[in-house]
C-alpha cells in the first residue's frame, strides 16, 4: 500500500463525516447509509476536528513510513466533540498527552489521514472552526 | 451421551521451524493429535482449519485435506483473527451438537517466522486496521494496542512496570515448558529497558513472531476409542463488538465480559468456580484488559494481581502455564490455540507442568482483531 506523503504544517481542512437525516447518528467512514438505524438518507457533512485526546502512541518500529515520514511518529486517538462517540485517528507532529483538547483537520487527497493541532494552538486563541 | 469433548490435541515447539511450511507444520500437529486421539484419518468426518498469513488460499480446509490425506463429509475455514482457534472450537462443538459430524479436526499453523519477513508480517496484520482511516497514519497491530495500554494507564493509574508483571510470569512459566519459543528469564527491569515499539509498549510487552501449529480433535465422548481421556466444552460464548480500535466499545472490553457471560451461563457455571485460566496474550495490555474485561480482576488490578502470584502455576488461579503468547509463541490462529491445548492438557492431567491443585474446571478465551472478536469456552475435566 502506497502512503500519500502530507505537510503537517499546512492548514488543512475540517474533518468530513457522514450523518444520518433520521437519527443523527455520524460516523466516518462512507457508506451511504445508517448503521444504527439503517436508513438510507445520510448526509456529508464537515464538522470541527476539535476533541479530548483520548489515547496516544509513539511508534518507534514500523514496517514503513506514515504520511508525515518515517518512524518515529505520534498517533493519537482523539474523541470528537461535534459528534458523541466519533473518533479520529491521527498523527501529531508535536507533543501531546491523553486528555489534551485539540484540533484534527483533514489532509491529503482521499480524505485522509488527518493531523492533531497541538493543545497550544487553542492557548494563543487560534481556535476556529 | 452427546455433549461435545476435546478429545486429544497437538501442539508443535514453536520458534523457527524452517524448511517446513504451513501444511507440513499443520500436518505435525494434526498428526500428533490423530495418535493421541487413537483415530485413523478416514475416522475423521470434519475439518475446520484456520488461514495462514504465509500461504493465503481461498479453500484452506481442503487445500489441508488433500495435503494431509483427508475427504471429509464437513470442511472448511475459518476467519476472525486472534479468535479464529477458539471458533473452530465453539463451531465444532456445535456440529456435534447438530449431529452433522462426529470426530471433527481443527486444525491451524504457519511458518510465520521463517517464511517471510517481520515487515511483511506486520504489514499484513495491519489490515485489521481501517484503510482510510487508521491504516494512513503508519499504525499496525501494535500501536493499536499501544492506544488501548495508553488509555487503560492513564485510566487506571498502573505504570508501564505494572504491566511488565506479565511478561515476567509468561516467560516464568515458558521457561519449564517444552517446545517454548522464549524461555530466558525475564525481569521487570527487562522488559522496561527492552527497545520501543510503539509506547507504551515495548519489546518485551510484545509476543515474538514464531513457526508452529497445533490442532485437537472435537467429538462425541462416546464417538471415541476406549481409554481416551477427553476434556468435555460445557459451554461457549462469542461476542462481536466492532471491527476498528475507531469504533471500539466503553468499557472497551466489554466484548470479553459478553462473551464470557454467555459461556458461563451455557455451562452454568459461575466465574468463580474456574480453576485455570487460558487467556489470548498478544501483549501484555491484552492480558490486562481481557482479565478485567472478564472480571477475573477488577478494574485496573490484574498487573497487581499478576505480581502477587495469583496467575502463577501454583497460584489460586493459574494463566497460560505454557507461557502464552508471550513466551510460548505466537504462529497466528495456532498461537491462539496453544491456550486451549495446554488448558486440556492440564484438565486431563496430559501436562508437562501439572498444576498442583489439579483444576477440573478452566475457562479460555481469545480475542481477535483489537479487541474486536470473542470467543469464550468453558472447558470441563472426568465428571
Ligand atoms: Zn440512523
Amino acid at each position: 500500500m502506497t502512503i500519500p506523503s502530507i505537510d503537517p504544517a499546512a492548514a488543512g481542512a475540517p474533518p468530513r463525516i457522514e450523518r444520518c437525516r433520521a437519527c443523527a447518528h455520524a460516523w466516518l467512514t462512507p457508506r451511504g447509509f445508517c448503521p444504527r438505524c439503517g436508513a438510507d438518507d445520510a448526509s456529508t457533512e464537515d464538522i470541527t476536528g476539535v476533541g479530548r485526546v483520548e489515547a496516544v502512541t509513539v511508534v518507534h518500529r514500523a514496517a514503513q513510513p506514515s504520511a508525515v515520514g518515517p518512524a518515529p511518529y505520534t498517533i493519537a486517538l482523539v474523541a470528537a466533540e461535534a459528534a458523541p462517540g466519533l473518533r479520529f485517528m491521527a498523527l501529531a507532529p508535536g507533543p501531546v498527552a491523553v486528555g489534551d483538547r485539540v484540533r484534527v483537520t483533514r489532509h491529503g487527497d482521499r480524505g485522509a489521514p488527518y493531523l492533531v493541532a497541538r493543545e497550544a494552538a487553542f492557548r494563543d486563541g487560534t481556535l476556529e472552526q | 451421551m452427546n455433549t461435545p469433548c476435546i478429545a486429544a490435541t497437538g501442539l508443535t515447539p514453536f520458534g523457527r521451524l524452517e524448511p517446513a511450511d504451513t501444511l507440513d507444520l499443520m500436518s505435525r500437529a494434526a498428526g500428533a493429535a490423530l495418535a493421541e486421539a487413537g483415530l485413523e484419518r478416514g475416522d475423521v468426518d470434519g475439518l475446520l482449519t484456520g488461514y495462514s498469513t504465509t500461504h493465503p488460499h481461498l479453500m484452506p480446509a481442503t487445500l489441508f485435506a488433500e495435503y494431509f490425506g483427508l475427504q471429509p463429509a464437513y470442511a472448511h475455514g475459518v476467519q476472525v483473527g486472534g479468535a479464529t482457534g477458539l471458533a473452530m472450537v465453539d463451531l465444532a462443538r456445535r456440529l456435534i451438537q447438530a449431529g452433522a459430524a462426529q470426530r471433527i479436526l481443527v486444525v491451524a499453523g504457519e511458518n510465520r517466522l521463517s517464511g517471510q519477513s517481520r515487515d511483511q508480517t506486520i504489514q499484513t496484520l495491519a489490515q485489521v486496521g481501517e484503510p482510510v482511516h487508521e491504516v494512513p497514519n503508519g499504525a499496525a497491530v501494535p500501536a493499536y494496542y499501544a492506544l488501548l495500554a495508553s488509555r487503560y494507564l492513564a485510566e487506571t493509574g498502573c505504570s508501564e512496570a505494572d504491566l511488565a508483571a506479565f511478561s515476567v510470569l509468561m516467560r516464568r512459566h515458558a521457561a519449564r515448558y517444552p517446545g517454548a519459543h522464549l524461555t530466558g528469564a525475564v525481569t521487570v527491569a527487562d522488559v522496561l529497558a527492552s527497545k520501543p515499539i510503539a509506547t507504551p509498549l515495548k519489546q518485551l510487552d510484545c509476543c515474538p513472531i514464531s513457526d508452529g501449529a497445533a490442532a485437537v480433535v472435537v467429538a462425541r465422548a462416546d464417538r471415541m476409542p476406549a481409554g481416551t481421556r477427553p476434556a468435555r466444552i460445557t459451554g461457549g460464548g462469542q461476542a462481536h463488538t466492532h471491527q476498528h480500535v475507531t469504533m471500539a466499545p466503553e468499557p472497551v472490553h466489554a466484548g470479553a465480559t459478553q462473551a464470557a457471560g454467555r459461556a458461563l451461563s451455557e455451562a452454568g457455571r459461575r466465574l468463580d468456580d474456574m480453576e485455570l485460566l487460558g487467556v489470548y496474550d498478544s501483549f501484555t495490555i491484552t492480558l490486562a484488559e481481557l482479565l478485567e474485561g472478564l472480571g477475573v480482576s477488577d478494574r485496573g488490578r490484574a498487573p497487581a494481581d499478576a505480581a502477587a502470584g495469583r496467575f502463577d502455576l501454583d497460584g489460586s488461579l493459574p494463566l497460560n502455564p505454557h507461557g502464552g503468547l508471550l513466551s510460548y509463541g505466537h504462529a497466528g490462529v495456532a498461537g491462539g490455540m496453544s491456550h486451549l491445548v495446554e488448558t486440556v492438557r492440564q484438565l486431563t492431567g496430559r501436562s508437562p507442568v501439572p498444576a498442583p491443585r489439579g483444576p477440573g474446571l478452566a475457562l479460555v478465551h481469545a480475542d481477535g482483531g483489537v479487541l474486536s472478536s470473542h470467543v469464550s469456552l468453558v472447558l470441563e475435566g472426568a465428571p
